[in-house]
């Protein structure tokens, strides 16, 4: 084969493998403006519109755990969150009245809250096969206020990266939840904190 | 003759596919918007929860999630917080009650009450997977309204139905496979039939 030939098929190669990957479905993001030097996140339980009952008990420390890596970002023990709530009592967590939210802000010395729901998670029929898929969305709210600093939606399927005979496919409900957030997290704002150095400060330290 | 049609036929062959895919994308809208309205003026908006006919009850909350999301990144207007303004609603209307048809009255107090010029209001009549050979796929039915708080008048409204499933029937290109994927693109082919400011 002449090296043109070759040369011809890796470029086709190439750009159906681009197509492919462009067709992954993106998480719809707004936000308004970069957010200050460091913040103080409080995460409250997320409301729950699947017929999985424990998901959000999965999903709220997987967030957690991406969210604490990104610089600047200081999230609020998840102890303290539990006990501010249980003075609040309160169902409806992706709709939470805006005296709430001030108070939820002062009691956890808090600067946001994130909010959120689980739109939907399981697994769907496909033949012989059970695909899993999954649909989050997520609202950054400001606190004194509730103005709203991010939000985010995104819902991802275990085939959409199916390229070819099973390639690409996610088989596990937790890996796919995982990588939804994870792609939902990088539309986040950033802190324009370059290090990162994101430990809950210590009582009455310095921000 | 014959060197023009060998030349043809892969070119036709192109376009057919392009057909087909551009046939497989668009689902019809059905919309209103009221011709003597300045859009520009609905600077402040709110959303009151969807209302859902479909065999999922809690379809209407997360339908109304994925709007509020893609009404932020549309920048149509300010959009009040769904917390803030569930608490306006509550103020006006009780609990409870978000479903039931909203009268001029009532609408013009809502606006008062959550300083918003325009309420958008929606109904989810179809929210489910269906069967589609051996696989599931998505359907989606909305209707969404923009009324003016101050007349109570409806200023605009859309409304699609949608499965999903691939774009083209040979292939699993571009297939939407999630409700949440295909309620983001129906609200997003919604939206976009609202007069730019």
């Amino acid at each position: 084969m002449k090296p043109r030939q070759h040369m011809r098929r890796a470029l086709v190669a190439l750009l159906g493998l681009g197509i492919l990957a462009g067709c992954l479905p993106k998480p719809r993001a707004f936000q308004a403006g970069p957010l200050e030097a460091s913040r103080r996140i409080a995460i409250l339980p997320l409301s729950n519109y699947s017929a999985d009952r424990d998901v959000p008990d999965k999903v709220r420390p997987m967030i957690a755990s991406v969210l604490g890596q990104r610089p600047g970002i200081w999230l609020i023990d998840p102890g303290a969150v539990e006990a501010a709530l249980a003075e609040e009592p309160w169902l409806l967590f992706d709709r939470i009245p805006p005296d709430l939210v001030d108070s939820l802000g002062t009691k956890l010395d808090a600067d946001a809250l994130l909010v959120g729901a689980i739109l939907g998670s399981g697994f769907r029929q496909e033949g012989p096969d059970q695909v899993p898929h999954f649909s989050l969305s997520l609202r950054l709210l400001q606190t004194p206020g509730s103005r709203v600093l991010w939000s985010v939606v995104h819902s991802r399927d275990g085939d959409d990266g199916e390229w070819l005979f099973d390639f690409g496919r996610v088989h596990n409900l937790e890996q796919l939840i995982e990588l939804t957030i994870e792609e939902c997290l990088q539309t986040f704002p950033a802190t324009g904190v370059a290090d990162t150095v994101s430990a809950v400060p210590a009582p009455g330290a310095q921000r | 003759m014959r060197h023009r049609t060998r030349h043809l036929t892969p070119l036709w062959g192109v376009a057919l596919v392009l057909g087909l895919a551009v046939a497989g994308c668009g689902s019809p809208v059905t919309r209103f918007a009221h011709p003597e309205v300045d859009f520009s003026f609905y600077e402040t908006v709110g959303i009151v929860p969807f209302e859902s006919f479909g065999q999922d009850r809690l379809a209407g909350e997360k339908v109304t999630s994925v709007f509020f999301a893609e009404l932020l990144t549309q920048n149509f207007a300010t959009v009040r917080e769904p917390g803030q303004f569930a608490a306006a609603i509550q103020r006006v209307r009780g609990s409870g009650t978000t479903n039931l048809p909203w009268s001029a009255a009532d609408l013009a107090r809502l606006g008062s009450e959550a300083q918003v010029q325009g309420v958008f209001t929606g109904t989810v009549r179809d929210y489910e997977m269906t069967s589609v050979g051996r696989s599931m796929y998505p359907l989606v039915s909305i209707e969404i309204r923009l009324l003016d708080t101050s007349t109570g008048n409806l200023v605009w409204s859309a409304s699609t139905t949608r499965r999903g499933g691939p774009a083209m029937p040979f292939m699993g290109w571009r297939e939407v496979h999630t409700l949440g994927e295909l309620t983001t693109a129906v609200c997003r082919q919604l939206l976009e039939t609202v007069p730019a400011q």
